[in-house]
């Protein structure tokens, strides 16, 4: 071997080494930089199925390699704000609560309402007719609260309509007869399946979206909370870290509320194939958030 | 058909009893208020959204041009409901720092993909006048005659700009003019008519670059930003206190930067009627916005 070839590998092991180094200098997360992106979901029932959905898409129609990473709220917002993390997805706004902690909602990219309608309060299956049980004011009716027994079925484990349903059932004139059955979720839900497979007439707690409103078909009679939006968020350099069709398609991502119900629904029924049979239903949904306005 | 006319009357009137009653929130004879700064982008787009919300969607629109600060302000009290042009992460960074942008509704990005720029006139030498270094030169300094023509105070880049009066020392001698946005234009179409060099603030998407053969001066430490993106904010409540029907199409409208170019270069040809003459132009999408999913399915 001549000294001339031990120049060429030492000046090509020379560019592989500092390549390796300036590689490993790159942000992390940086999908212009490596193809990776960190997205924190939260570990609630509504936001896994749709955090799951667009982890999908941007596998499968971006070519990123998500890290997609179930966290509490705190921890998440805390690493999209500080750069740790890409995205981050399970925040309703307006605020129910004083937010805290380390980050500040301007250090974030608010990528906008991915869903909206989002509220609780008392609901009743479908097959209650609209016009027997329209609205709360209907529950004065004397036949009404015969076929309702005189109750309303409680999660005792959301304290915040617990709350509200108590102040509500004393201080409405004409609601004070009805008893608030307070029952664990998994005895609610068992009360919920036996009532709603009998076409009984019931009226209970219930947040839109969630598993139990996606089932039955709910309504809501009688609103307990705002509405609220659930947004999408990024990091507040996401438009300069990322190519322009993630961060379009991030910005385009919208869906109606029935559609996470729908999504909420058949993620019970089976994680494995519930994303992308979700796809293959909606085409032209997925395609415009792909593609834009050239898909329409 | 004394009685038969009776009902009729009787029917009407529960008919529009009921109609009352079954309104949401808001009434539909209120109003949505828009602040749009009064920059052409700005203008087009608030036409488009005051096209579509009157037509399609049955709600009254009122727009109005306040600058930036005062729009901040004005959703922040609740005194106006939407402001179309919150540029972010950085040129609007102090307003969303001072105010509490978690109370407001932020419907995300409408567009992406846009700059904040200082432009010249493209027949101005570029061996002579490529950065913003070069103003330093004093043959350069002699031709601009020491001034770099703004806009409105108040307005993210004038704040930048003010900043890089500060920052850069080859614009100790020059004087940022404040002004307005059609001030600055007019500025510049007599320049460019007389052949005379100038600098303007500007930003990209703006119908100038349509009008003018202009060129971006390098900007070494950066300060005018990368890309930014442009947010509409509504006020606190905003989905709880209008119809649905208005908050999703806010969420759902999103157009490519292309299209704002276009949108925008129409309304400098046109002015007012401009929303109509696009939405007629793009049907499909404006479906989209007004009704969702159920325009594709």
């Amino acid at each position: 071997m001549n000294k001339g070839h031990n120049y060429y590998q030492s000046a090509i092991v020379f560019a592989l080494v500092l390549t390796t180094i300036l590689l490993g200098m790159t942000t992390p997360g940086s999908a212009k930089a490596n193809g990776k992106i960190a997205f924190y979901v939260a570990p609630e029932t509504e936001y896994v199925p749709v955090g799951e959905l667009i982890s999908y898409l941007l596998r499968s129609k971006m070519g990123l390699e998500v890290n997609k990473i179930v966290q509490y709220p705190e921890v998440g917002l805390r690493k999209v704000a500080t750069g740790k993390g890409d995205l981050f997805l399970g925040l309703k706004l307006p605020p129910a609560n004083e937010t805290s902690g380390s980050y500040r909602i301007y250090q974030l990219c608010n990528l906008g309402p991915i869903y909206e309608d989002v509220a609780a309060g008392w609901g009743v299956p479908a097959y209650i007719s609209k016009k027997w049980l329209g609205s709360s004011e209907d529950l004065r009716n004397e036949k009404t609260k015969n076929r309702l027994h005189r109750e309303i079925i409680v999660y005792e484990s959301d304290e915040k309509l617990l709350e509200a349903s108590r102040e509500i059932v004393m201080g409405v004139k004409g609601l004070q007869e009805y008893e608030l059955v307070e029952l664990s979720e998994s005895v609610a839900n068992s009360e919920l399946e036996r009532a709603t497979r009998n076409e009984e007439w019931i009226v209970t707690t219930i947040r839109r979206p969630s598993l139990p409103f996606s089932l039955h078909d709910f309504r809501i009679i009688e609103r307990l909370t705002e509405e609220q939006s659930v947004h999408l968020f990024g990091r507040n350099d996401l438009m300069a870290e990322f190519s322009g069709e993630v961060t379009q398609f991030l910005s385009r991502f919208y869906l109606p509320i029935e559609l996470v119900n729908e999504l909420i629904r058949t993620w019970d029924q089976d994680q494995e194939v519930s994303v992308r049979d979700f796809v293959n239903r909606h085409p032209k949904l997925v395609a415009y958030w792909v593609n834009g306005v050239k898909a329409l | 058909m004394k009685t038969k006319s009776v009902a009729l009357v009787l029917t009407l009137a529960l008919a529009l009893t009921f109609g009352f009653v079954a309104t949401p929130v808001r009434a539909q004879d209120e109003t949505l208020e828009i602040g749009a700064i009064a920059w052409e982008e700005s203008l087009a787009i608030a036409d488009l959204i005051q096209h579509v919300v009157r037509t399609e969607l049955d709600y009254n629109v009122e727009v109005t041009n306040p600058n930036a600060g005062v729009a901040y302000e004005a959703v922040s009290n609740g005194d106006l409901d939407l402001f179309l042009e919150s540029w972010q992460p950085m040129t609007q960074a102090n307003y969303l720092e001072k105010y509490n942008v978690v109370e407001f509704t932020n419907f995300g990005p409408m567009y992406e993909e846009a700059k904040l720029t200082w432009a010249v006139p493209a027949y101005v030498p570029e061996d002579k006048l490529s950065s913003v270094e070069d103003l330093a030169k004093e043959e350069v300094k002699e031709k601009l005659d020491g001034e770099i023509t703004g806009i409105d105070p108040g307005a993210g880049i004038m704040n930048i700009s003010d900043e890089m009066m500060d920052e850069y020392e080859a614009l100790s001698d020059y004087e940022l003019l404040e002004g307005s946005g059609a001030a600055m234009q007019a500025s510049l179409k007599d320049a460019v008519m007389n052949d005379e060099w100038i600098v303007v603030t500007g930003w990209q998407p703006h119908s100038m670059y349509g009008r003018f053969d202009l060129r971006n001066l390098e900007e070494p430490k950066n300060m005018l930003g990368a890309e930014e993106r442009i947010h509409m904010l509504g006020r606190t409540n905003f989905v709880a206190d209008f119809p649905s029907k208005v908050s999703q199409f806010l969420s759902r409208l999103y157009l490519p930067i292309s299209m704002v170019n276009n949108l925008t270069s129409m309304y400098g040809d046109m002015g007012e009627g401009t929303g109509a003459a696009w939405a007629e132009e793009h049907p499909e999408i404006v479906d989209y916005w007004v009704n969702g999913v159920d325009a594709l399915e």
